[in-house]
């Protein structure tokens, strides 16, 4: 039995490791306020700052997980890292000294640059003579920073230092750093290298350096002149007696454009340490002089007419049959890939096969749905209480099984319609949209913090999903399996939507026909092995006999439980702005154990029922009333540098500052806050075709709607502030405030709209309550 | 499944002799590879019509930062339109794959460029990557002129200032402008290949 436990246990813990990383990707890091990609620090080698002398400083980028910079030669795209210094007078910052690159690809091109870390080298040399007691060493550094898209960023960064007067021992500082950074700096060599041209290939060798390369492996050259060598091509690494030959691909550039072959060697060994080596190796005399291309042969003049038609036929179906791969093979990763997102104008499942392919997968997710954490422990407990069952009432046991299938396919049916509705209706949303709303996260997470506090025995209630499956004979029990089956897809949800995400959202933009289809084959799948138990009687005897060990299985079974109630708070807790509304959401889970305990203890006792009732319900308002509350009430700032850009505004729109909203908020009339910035283009298309159109603009005059452009082109941390209200990092935002109502004198909670407008869209949350 | 690999293998093995020298991409001083692109207006344009005339073909992204630098600052309009007005050809392409940065429908890229003022002689939408790759861009932007007699005349930047902020185009020598002049001139391309910079072309993993 206790084998059985750390199984499940270590069953649970991969089963759900997976989400815990996945929601960690390409998070921004803060620093001083601002979200970014990339944080830069500066380390001074010294703790003095010495007249005459020249300082030496390790730069330190600190990148996003799967997110990248660049070295000085940054491969077929992308911009290296400079910096920018901003001294006192006399002293002078040099360039930025790079330590050795990695490859990285990206789709078929590659690039050279750094992940999660990046160090650098700098001098700031000081003049004779110094005034003052302090110097401000003040870096400007910026970069790009790239994953699937490129964002350029900036920082400013300084450090104040003491000048060394006489007397004073400047003392080593930052010792650890850089070591670091030296020991990734690409080594002064005078390696006697030899290039050789061949047909499409350079080969660089290295000889009399065989104790370097001793313990190499591979090897990798990075060039610092740019279109010598193909840089995602493979480099093909070969040990010689005394040394080693590394062979590249050939790109256009001319070899009479640069006098030597310069760059940085990596050698890797066995365990994956690598050593830069920078290398500088002359070009054979010959290679300067003809430009290529122009003494190359064309091909008219080594094949006649007919063999290069021959190839070209050849070719031509070699490119056909791997382009249709390649579009299987889209098609494929569409479905199955997970954190890929799908647009709405994808193409529909042209042909019966990849519906076919499209169904199993759905169905193949269903059932391993059945051993997440938040399903597991539900549907293991309803099939123990299978093994109780005599053969006598296998009748029973089928129809139960099939309630409990009817139950599942249609909550399906119902969420996917619903899903299907809000599209075709134009809303941007995905499975998993409910987990948008962090109050949502927050019941979900109470109510598995309840299903756990149920199977470990802490109450019980009769009639619940635990409980239908032992009475199986009456008529209770029948609308139990059906409501298993609801509960069953309820607690299944925060799992489906990391896991499930894509597959769904592909399954979205299909036709709403083959939608359903594949909303039921996964429904199906979720329901397949409780049904087979039902159905077939031998399978149940592959279940171990009943004992007091199922006791303890159920109250095992809460930790997986508690454990996704702990990953929901988790995800609450990145969904909101303020820690407060944590401690409130766990002072709630807390209320709401009391007002069981409460329960409990009452008996027949009237009074004490109400107050568990009472306690339960001001658990719930402390939780959740902050949720609501804080995206009106928000404190004014005394940052007031809106400084807007006129192209942004246009017919009778307002400036955005907090002030201004806040006081349109305290006013009768509904605001419609567009937050646009001009680098961004889905912004400016939905102005286009949306937000400037003369109909919209009469129907804001005919609604007396006040219209508040925030215009985020520049860094503006009161609109950063408002997007993150609303748990967005980005534009377009566009939130639409409905008038005040006249009976309560309340202010309805302001309404979201979708990324991409159309004036229907518009007029719809303009007009509906 | 592995089936699928193996054969993909064998295709690989079959096609790389072959593919050697189209995946260089477009070579400067040889004839210019043919295409056959679609244009936001589901128009088709094919490069050996355009035969007597140069040709400039502009990758871009509109979400990209140097792109936005080129068209933010009006610096890619001018030349655009400064060359369209002389009579060369001026297909701007977009190689970004469905679900990728930059990638846009054909009434999302007309709206973008009427918004941004932009008027090529067409965009070519090229999600497959297939053009891109022919000509081996790999940036955005990536510039390539052809000239009358369909041979590459010019492969590179747009400028010789590769920082992605907009107040370096001021002060930049546009190769673009120098190369059309030099054509009209009737003399040789001086300057006929340089080192593109941007962001790396989104093309289809």
């Amino acid at each position: 039995m206790q084998k059985i436990i750390l199984l499940l246990s270590v069953l649970a813990f991969v089963v759900f490791m997976p989400f815990v990383a996945k929601a960690e990707e390409g998070t921004k890091i803060v620093k001083d306020g601002v979200a970014r990609y990339v944080s830069v620090k500066l380390y001074p080698e010294y703790s003095h700052i010495t007249p005459g002398q020249t300082l030496r400083l390790v730069v330190e980028q600190t990148i996003a997980d799967e997110w990248h910079t660049y070295w000085k030669n940054p491969g077929d795209s992308g911009e290296a890292t400079r910096v920018k210094w901003n001294l006192p007078e006399g002293f002078e910052g040099s360039d930025l000294e790079f330590t050795s690159p990695h490859r990285i690809p990206f789709g078929p091109l590659l690039n050279y640059g750094y992940s999660k870390q990046a160090l650098f080298f700098a001098n700031v040399t000081a003049p004779p003579i110094i005034n003052g007691d302090t110097v401000d060493v003040k870096a400007h550094v910026e970069w790009l920073v790239c994953k699937d898209i490129c964002v350029p960023e900036m920082q400013e960064v300084t450090i104040s230092l003491p000048v060394a007067r006489e007397g004073v021992n400047p003392q080593k500082t930052n010792t650890d750093i850089f070591a670091l950074a030296e020991s990734q700096l690409p080594k002064k060599t005078s390696w006697n290298g030899a290039f050789e041209e061949g047909d499409g290939t350079i080969t660089l060798s290295f000889n009399g350096i065989k104790d370097v390369v001793a313990g190499a492996t591979a090897a990798e050259f990075f060039p610092y002149e740019w279109g010598i060598i193909l840089y995602a091509n493979a480099q093909e690494f070969t040990k010689t007696d005394a040394g080693f030959s590394l062979r590249m691909s050939r790109d256009t550039r001319a070899l009479s454009e640069i006098k030597s072959f310069d760059g940085v060697i990596v050698l890797i060994d066995d365990k994956g340490a690598r050593t830069g080596h920078e290398v500088s190796i002359p070009l054979p005399q010959n290679a300067m002089v003809p430009p290529l291309g122009e003494n190359k042969k064309k091909i008219s003049d080594i094949l006649t007419n007919d063999e290069i038609a021959e190839i070209s036929e050849k070719m031509v179906s070699h490119i056909q049959g791997i382009r249709e791969m390649e579009e299987f093979d889209a098609r494929k990763k569409e479905q199955l890939s997970s954190n890929s997102s799908v647009s709405h104008d994808g193409q529909p499942v042209s042909d019966t096969t990849s519906l076919w392919s499209a169904l199993f997968f759905a169905l193949l997710g269903g059932i391993i749905l059945n051993l997440m954490p938040c399903v597991f422990p539900i549907l293991s407990m309803k099939a123990l209480s299978l093994i109780k069952l005599s053969d006598k009432e296998q009748s029973h046991a089928v129809s139960h099984g099939l309630l409990y299938t009817a139950g599942v396919l249609v909550s399906f049916l119902l969420i996917a319609g619903l899903l299907i509705g809000l599209q075709h209706a134009g809303a941007e949303i995905g499975w998993g949209f409910q987990l948008q709303n962090p109050a949502v996260v927050l019941v979900l997470s109470y109510l598995l913090l309840l299903i756990g506090l149920n199977l470990s025995g802490y109450f019980e209630i009769t009639g619940t999903f635990t409980s239908a499956g032992q009475n199986l004979t009456n008529k209770h029990g029948a609308s139990g399996s059906f409501f298993t089956g609801v509960l069953a897809t309820l607690v299944a949800t925060p799992c489906t939507a990391p896991f499930m995400g894509a597959a769904l959202g592909f399954a979205l933009v299909q036709p709403p026909v083959v939608a359903m289809a594949i909303f039921i084959a996964l429904g199906f799948g979720l329901a397949l092995p409780y049904l087979a138990l039902c159905v077939f009687p031998p399978l149940r005897k592959l279940l171990p006999r009943p004992g007091h060990w199922m006791v303890t299985f159920k109250e095992f079974l809460a930790f997986p439980m508690f454990a996704s109630a702990a990953w929901l708070l988790w995800v609450f807790a990145q969904q909101i702005t303020s820690i407060t509304h944590l401690f409130a959401g766990l002072i709630g889970a807390i209320g709401i154990v009391m007002a069981i305990w409460l329960w409990r203890q009452a008996g027949q006792k009237l009074w004490i029922k109400i107050l568990s009732v009472l306690t339960a319900i001001a658990a719930l308002a402390f939780a959740f009333t902050p949720l609501f509350a804080h995206q009106i009430v928000t404190k004014i700032s005394s940052n007031n540098n809106g400084v807007i850009d006129s192209s942004s505004l246009h017919g009778d729109s307002i400036a955005y500052t907090k002030q201004v909203l806040d006081e349109a908020l305290a006013g009768e009339a509904p605001v419609f806050v567009n937050m646009t910035a001009s680098w961004c283009i889905t912004c400016k298309i939905n102005e286009q075709v949306a937000l400037v159109k003369p109909e919209t603009t009469s129907l804001f005059k005919s609604k007396n709607v006040k219209y508040i452009v925030g215009d985020w082109t520049n860094q503006n941390p009161e609109i950063t502030a408002y997007l993150a209200e609303f748990g967005r990092n980005g534009v377009p935002l566009y939130v639409y405030y409905p008038p005040r109502d006249m009976m309560t004198k309340e202010r309805p909670a302001p309404k979201i709209l979708p990324q991409l407008l159309s004036y229907g869209l518009i007029k719809e949350a303009l007009e509906t309550k | 499944m592995k089936l699928l690999i193996a054969m993909m293998a064998v295709m690989a093995v079959m096609a790389a002799p072959l593919s050697s020298a189209k995946a260089e991409g477009a070579v400067v001083g040889q004839p210019a590879p043919d295409f056959t692109g679609t244009d936001s207006n589901g128009k088709a344009h094919k490069l050996s019509d355009f035969k007597g005339k140069t040709v400039v073909l502009e990758w871009t992204n509109p979400e990209c930062p140097f792109v936005v630098k080129h068209y933010g600052s009006g610096n890619m309009q001018k030349v655009q339109a400064d060359a369209v007005k002389d009579g060369v050809v001026w297909l701007s392409i977009s190689s970004s794959a469905d679900g990728k940065e930059g990638y846009m429908t054909g009434e999302q890229a007309n709206a973008y460029m009427t918004e941004q003022k932009s008027a090529p002689t067409a965009r070519i939408l090229d999600p497959s990557g297939e053009i891109g790759k022919l000509y081996g861009a790999k940036t955005t932007p990536h510039m390539f002129i052809v000239d009358a007699t369909g041979t590459l005349v010019y492969a590179g930047a747009i400028d010789d200032n590769d920082s992605f902020s907009p107040d370096t185009v001021a002060g930049a020598k546009n190769y673009i402008a120098a190369a059309l002049a030099d054509i009209k001139a009737g003399k040789p391309v001086q300057t006929a290949s340089t080192k593109p910079y941007g962001c790396g072309v989104k093309y289809k993993n």
